[in-house]
């Protein structure tokens, strides 16, 4: 059982400010700077001209094996937090107590010098994480070999394509004896293929150590995280240690009410590509709308990528209207359809033959669920959109594509009601 | 436990000087490896795409001494009874000049200059400070060690008071580093200010007698001469590589004791003000 001892990170009820105008910005900095050194105390506590606040009380607790998946849209504060616990911003209310060696990943690749070789940016970042030159040499071959960069490490860094330097800088990092680790905005490292060992090794450091990861990637949380804080305006609308919960919260309350949702573009992580088409149009575009008629057929082409190892995932389409009412979805389980795993990325077509809609414009929403653990794989919203030009204007959202047909009727051989 | 840190409203701001000093020490012990990497990692850099590579250590002053000689013999200076050929004097005095100017001007602009890194790193923003000094002592070497050939081919005896050499620069060092940490802060919010000290520096060296004796200046001149601590904290190194007694006047005593307390002053102020002031840089 844990105790207040285990506790890796405290966070008690801090707030942050900050100034919206440079000038005043640079103002109070030299404010702060004379009254600083003259030993003058001042209330942070209360806001300034221009001053707004970024983050309002927030309190949370670390232990080690916690994965805490933060959610938030953009301006929530996510970033702002992880900068305060790293020390990198000042606390203007409360406290934090950190009990453990904090190794953020939003820089991994921070002070690595381009002109200088895989190899001798190794010690450098190692010795930003604290370790001595002696413990760097002997876990040097295991960073190389984890980073798969024995042919290119005595290559200056600056041949290295991006997610090589990704590599190496998570290779390090996970290699530095961390307590808590801070992945900002997602776990960009590599390929595919390394990113599903950049999970598997957080996973497997989870015994010991706290996680903390920042995303709007709802997928890349799901797959992770054990906790769920959702953010709004820098304060703590949800917490729960059920994940799905955390995440239906987030859906329901913050992306669907958010006016970004549309540039929230991170949101739709895990979809690789997608394409929307009719008989006579297609676009790859999320702004372009095709324009159909009531009863037209409609296509959509895409690909996603997972690294969730399953054969069970479905696939769900939305179609939202101008209204943002949900007025028609298409279910892969439904049509008996099942996803096939070759790979990490899946290329699925989906084709409804007849729109039997409304005149209105509509969105598509897509969702992937992996069936074992209903946890979803990709969100994304407002992938595309289309028009249904002509057509009934009823209140009815579905005009039913009935067979009608007339016959004579003659009252003396047909029976009546 | 090594890496316990708590962060509040107040923590740093009620740092005491002595907590300073001794977080400054407990921040080179620590990072000392991070901070010998960096070094290394900075002056092969500034010469890795080079041909002729760190040779530009040798070169540059070099070129300094020469320049000197030039004018000198040029007759373009009157500098007043000096003991030594002015050559030499006014080469171990700019040598000096430099080794503090150098110092607070790279620290001062380390900040705005390598935003990124103070902004992001993990570790005490300190810690990049100790590693710019550390980057210009070794390139300072050169220099001093030039100042002996130059003083050798002249021909001028060295006397046993040589030893203190290291330890009168000592001051000069201290000063470069205090006025340097409280530049690179004010360079972050007050670029203005921070122009105007940078000016007042540069100017500094036409009231340190550096191409002229300490009694060479007449008028007001001479009154700001001897009243700038630098005067003092220059003039005695340069004692220590030339023949003829040396005295340590009150003045040098009292402008080594201002500038302990400014050190101190400056530490403090830092480690107090830096995360305050340095998250303006993402504003």
């Amino acid at each position: 059982m844990m105790g207040r001892e285990d506790i890796l990170l405290t966070v008690h009820a801090v707030s942050k400010k900050f100034s919206g105008n440079l000038k005043k910005s640079m103002a109070y900095g030299i404010a702060d700077l004379m009254r600083i050194s003259l030993g003058i105390h001042s209330r942070t506590d209360e806001l300034k001209e221009k001053e707004f606040w970024v983050i309002r009380k927030l309190s949370l607790e670390l232990k080690p094996g916690d994965i805490l998946g933060i959610l938030g849209v953009n301006g929530a504060g996510k970033t702002t937090l992880l900068r305060l616990i790293s020390g990198i911003y000042s606390v203007d209310e409360g406290e934090i107590q950190v009990n453990g060696k904090i190794v953020s990943l939003f820089a991994a690749t921070l002070g690595m010098h381009p002109l200088f070789t895989g190899r001798e940016n190794i010690y450098v970042r190692a010795a930003m994480y604290g370790l001595t030159r002696a413990e760097v040499d002997k876990r040097i071959d295991d960073i190389i070999a984890y980073a798969e960069l024995e042919n290119f490490i005595d290559s200056p860094m600056g041949i290295y394509s991006s997610g090589m330097r990704a590599r190496l800088g998570f290779a390090i990092a996970v290699h530095a004896d961390a307590d808590i680790i801070i992945i900002d905005e997602g776990l960009a490292v590599g390929d595919m293929g390394f990113r599903a060992k950049a999970f598997k090794t957080l996973r497997e450091l989870k015994g010991k150590t706290a996680i903390l990861i920042v995303s709007h990637s709802i997928s890349q949380i799901s797959q992770m995280a054990n906790r769920i804080m959702v953010l709004e305006k820098g304060e703590k609308i949800f917490e729960t240690t059920q994940v799905q919960k955390g995440i239906d919260y987030y859906i329901n309350n913050c992306v669907h009410s958010s006016p970004n949702v549309k540039d929230n573009t991170s949101a739709n992580a895990g979809l690789v590509s997608s394409m929307l088409f009719s008989e006579t149009q297609k676009t790859n575009e999320a702004d372009e709308a095709l324009q159909l008629a009531y009863g037209d057929e409609l296509g959509l082409e895409f690909v996603f990528c997972t690294i969730v190892d399953t054969h069970k995932l479905v696939i769900q389409l939305e179609l939202v209207n101008s209204k943002m009412e949900t007025v028609a979805v298409a279910h892969s389980d439904t049509a008996k359809f099942k996803v096939r795993q070759i790979g990490d990325s899946y290329r699925i077509v989906v084709v409804i033959p007849q729109l039997p809609l409304r005149a209105d414009k509509y969105k598509i929403n897509l969702t992937v669920r992996n069936c074992e653990n209903d946890l979803p794989v990709v969100i994304a919203h407002a992938i595309h959109s289309f028009v249904i030009k002509s057509g009934v204007h009823s209140a009815a959202h579905i005009q039913l594509m009935a067979i009608w047909s007339q016959q004579h009727f003659d009252p003396h051989t047909t029976p009546t009601l | 436990m090594k890496f316990q840190k708590k962060y509040s409203a107040r923590s740093k701001e009620q740092l005491g000087f002595l907590t300073a000093v001794k977080t400054f020490f407990s921040d080179i012990i620590t990072y000392r490896a991070l901070i010998w990497e960096m070094s290394k990692m900075e002056l092969k850099a500034q010469y890795k795409n080079s041909f002729i590579g760190m040779a530009w250590l040798f070169f540059m002053p070099l070129i300094n001494v020469a320049t000197w000689l030039l004018l000198t013999n040029g007759g373009i200076f009157n500098p007043g009874d000096t003991e030594v050929p002015f050559t030499v004097y006014v080469i171990i005095g700019s040598t000096c000049w430099v080794f503090f100017f150098a110092l607070q001007d790279s620290l001062a602009k380390s900040i705005v200059h390598g935003s990124h890194q103070f902004l992001l790193s993990e570790f005490p923003r300190m810690v990049i400070m100790c590693q710019k000094a550390t980057t210009h002592l070794i390139t300072m070497i050169l220099p001093f060690t030039l100042c002996f050939v130059v003083v050798f081919l002249f021909g001028i005896p060295l006397t046993p008071k040589v030893l203190l050499f290291p330890l009168t620069l000592l001051p000069l060092f201290i000063l470069g580093f205090a006025l340097g940490l409280l530049l690179s802060l004010l360079e972050v919010v007050a670029v203005d200010l921070a122009k105007v000290f940078n000016r007042l520096l540069s100017a500094m060296l036409f009231l340190t007698p550096v191409a002229f004796t300490l009694n060479h200046p007449k008028g007001i001149l001479s009154v700001l001469v001897k009243c700038n601590p630098l005067s003092y904290l220059v003039t005695v190194p340069r004692e220590m590589l030339l023949p003829g007694a040396f005295y340590l006047s009150n003045m040098y005593y009292m402008g080594v004791g201002v500038v302990v307390l400014f050190f101190f002053f400056s530490l403090r102020t830092f480690y107090a003000a830096e995360t305050k002031i340095m998250e303006r840089l993402s504003v």
